[in-house]
């Protein structure tokens, strides 16, 4: 019989040293690691890159990990401020519009042979930091609002009023380029 | 946000932002008689459940993470621990038997394995005059788990915080007086245990299990001589 171990065992075999129970951990959670990141900055590498510095400060902190909130919670906090603060830092001096024209194609060619995925993809990383999470999170990552407050940390109420303006600004942005 | 009202706003007056949030949300409109009557809001509805069946496309596309990913994460945790010297497995198998003694300071924390701890108070006391070893035999079970290592059996030690109480049992040499030998243990002990880890010493209790050099003794022969240390040296 196979039994499976639960994430808090592992993670208090993980925070006395036991790197294979962390492994273990690894594994359940890095796919949603590494889509959150790839949603959140929309380049595969840096995604990559991303998560992988997430999983080693996640390993880094895990003595202050006290279960409060569940490990999935404290992960996506762990990699989606990294990711925020990326574009934070990338923004003043490389404006998104300048390095995805450079990199995709402009919006009428993305219609055209991405279809609306492309052109919802463009305009998901057309949003500021602020807006991108909530969306991504809530959106796309099915995430509760009390959950996004956790991870973003910040209110309820300003989380709903983040993910309110990301829509109709995504709506805005995708009708322009229907 | 921008200016562009016309783009946020229908002809009919409603805010293109109620009803993303009625589609995205599945809620109920919030003005639902003028909604079924009006074209525009009809229009709209329905190109933003098209936008929106897209989003919900994206959310449930597959993404594969990078096929690497985990490994090379624990190759760079392995280096890591490495250069710390901290690969060692003792904690990996018996996750109970690390406890800390805990310094903190303004610019972070020093933790102190109570193995580090035993070591010692055991060097210490083998290294007092007059003691012939530490008990060998009376090693105990810790906590369930191991004994503990070769280097510090005949010790046991409590941290709390920045407090250790420390419990030796010892083989005297035949011929001391064994309250004096325990004082000095005792006093040796609190010394070490202060000036190598910081930490403060404030029980040391002393096991006298046997004594070495007697061949007369018939069998060990027990005195528990049990008494605070000083609370400071």
């Amino acid at each position: 019989m196979v039994v499976e171990t639960d994430d808090s065992q592992l993670v208090r075999a993980a925070q006395v040293g036991d790197l294979a129970a962390f492994e273990v951990l690894l594994r359940r959670h890095e796919a949603r690691v590494y889509r959150v990141a790839l949603r959140l900055l929309g380049d595969p590498d840096e995604a990559e890159d991303a998560a992988q510095e997430a999983f080693v400060q996640a390993w880094q902190a895990l003595s202050m990990f006290r279960g409060a909130s569940s490990l999935s919670t404290w992960l996506y906090r762990i990699v989606t401020n990294r990711c925020l603060n990326l574009l934070q830092a990338r923004r003043p001096e490389e404006p998104l519009d300048e390095r995805h024209e450079a990199r995709t194609l402009d919006p009428a060619h993305a219609v055209e042979t991405g279809g609306a995925l492309a052109t919802l993809r463009r305009a998901i990383l057309e949003l500021t930091p602020e807006q991108r999470g909530p969306l991504v999170l809530r959106e796309l990552e099915g995430r509760s609002y009390e959950e996004i407050a956790e991870i973003l940390e910040i209110s309820v109420p300003a989380v709903k009023s983040r993910l309110h303006r990301a829509r109709v600004e995504l709506v805005v942005a995708m009708r322009s380029w229907a | 946000m921008n200016a562009a009202g016309d783009t946020r706003r229908l002809p009919c007056g409603t805010s293109l932002a109620s009803l993303v949030d009625q589609v995205a949300e599945g809620i109920e409109p919030v003005d639902p008689e003028h909604q079924v009557v009006c074209p525009y809001c009809q229009a709209a509805l329905r190109e933003l459940e098209q936008l929106w069946g897209t989003v919900r496309e994206m959310a449930r596309e597959d993404v594969a993470p990078p096929s690497r990913l985990i490994e090379k994460v624990v190759v760079r945790i392995r280096r890591e621990l490495r250069a710390l010297g901290q690969l060692v497995p003792l904690e990996a198998i018996v996750p109970a038997l690390v406890r800390h003694a805990l310094l903190s300071g303004p610019r972070g924390s020093t933790r102190i394995a109570d193995a580090v701890i035993a070591r010692i108070v055991a060097k210490t006391t083998r290294d007092t005059p007059g003691i012939h070893a530490l008990s060998v035999h009376a090693v105990r079970v810790v906590r369930g788990g191991l004994s503990g290592s070769p280097a510090s059996r005949g010790v046991e030690i409590a941290v709390a915080g920045h407090s250790v109480t420390v419990e030796v049992r010892l083989v005297v040499e035949y011929g001391r007086s064994i309250p004096h030998l325990a004082a000095e243990v005792r006093r040796r002990v609190v010394r070490s245990v202060e000036a190598l880890t910081g930490l403060e010493a404030t029980r040391v209790d002393v096991l006298v299990d046997d004594v070495f050099g007697d061949p007369e003794a018939p069998e060990p022969r027990r005195f528990r001589l049990s008494r605070p240390s000083p609370r400071r040296f």
